[in-house]
């Protein structure tokens, strides 16, 4: 499992992560969640619909055309691998132990 | 590309921080949709009365399925945005087929006495409780999903 690039840059993992929760989402939702701009938004969008991660519908409510954004099949897989590869990494570092023992001393004073 | 471990935990902290808050901003259905089709079950009732001549039963059922398929295709294609099947958990679901089930039993609390009492349209008069019912609870249900959805991310389950 490796890190996928594409994704791991921060503005692009919350925008990837973001529309990992969703069927589908509209741009200024996205825009608002995330904490971008419209450009930065729009930037990253075409480029991860370039490498065919995202797919974008443009439509209208209304009068008003939108414009809506979904995770494509690959771009859902190359998350879930991110999101792999990303736990391994800690499963196999000291940090993976210390969160195990945190959360086991924590089901402990639960019950 | 290699990053520490305390990078990846702090990645995972954030996508799980970045879905818990969007999920948890939107209510998880929009309420003119369930008043929509409480309207569409009391339009479906009258134009079924006994009584009703057959030509106004098929226009009126005609026309409630298209207002019914233009509310879906809203639903489904202009949302602002709609939660992944893969988040949503039984019983969130549960919930949701509760609350449906107590708004049926609304309609039926009203109709069936009136019914009784051999008052016209009866049942027709007890969808409108149905929809007054959840015009005013949806609100609450569509928030508590969306809360229970978020507080399952931010878990982790």
């Amino acid at each position: 499992m490796e890190i996928d690039p594409a994704i791991h840059a921060p503005a692009r993992l919350q925008i990837v992560s973001l529309l990992a929760a969703v069927e589908e989402a509209e741009f200024s939702f996205v825009r608002d969640q995330a904490g971008v701009s419209d450009s930065v938004l729009s930037k990253h969008a075409s480029a991860l619909e370039t490498i065919g991660y995202v797919q974008i519908r443009k439509g209208h409510v209304g009068k008003r055309p939108r414009t809506w954004l979904r995770l494509s099949a690959t771009g859902r897989r190359a998350y879930l691998a991110h999101v792999a590869a990303l736990q391994a990494i800690i499963a196999q570092s000291k940090l993976g132990l210390i969160l195990d023992a945190e959360s086991s001393s924590g089901e402990r004073s639960e019950r | 590309m290699s990053i520490s471990p305390e990078d990846a935990a702090r990645a995972l902290s954030g996508i799980r921080g970045v879905q818990e808050q969007a999920i948890r901003s939107e209510p998880f259905f929009p309420v003119w949709f369930t008043v929509g089709v409480a309207l569409f079950a009391t339009g479906i009732s009258f134009f079924t009365e006994p009584g009703t001549s057959p030509a106004t039963t098929a226009t009126g059922i005609a026309v409630l399925a298209v207002a019914l398929a233009a509310m879906v295709f809203r639903l489904a294609r202009g949302a602002r945005m709609r939660t992944h099947h893969s988040l949503i958990r039984p019983e969130t679901v549960s919930d949701y087929v509760c609350w449906v089930l107590v708004s049926v039993a609304v309609a039926l609390a009203v109709a069936l006495p009136l019914n009784a009492r051999e008052v016209a349209y009866a049942g027709v008069q007890g969808c409108p409780a149905m929809t007054v019912f959840m015009a005013a609870t949806g609100p609450l249900i569509a928030r508590w999903m969306s809360r229970r959805t978020a507080d399952a991310i931010r878990d982790g389950d």
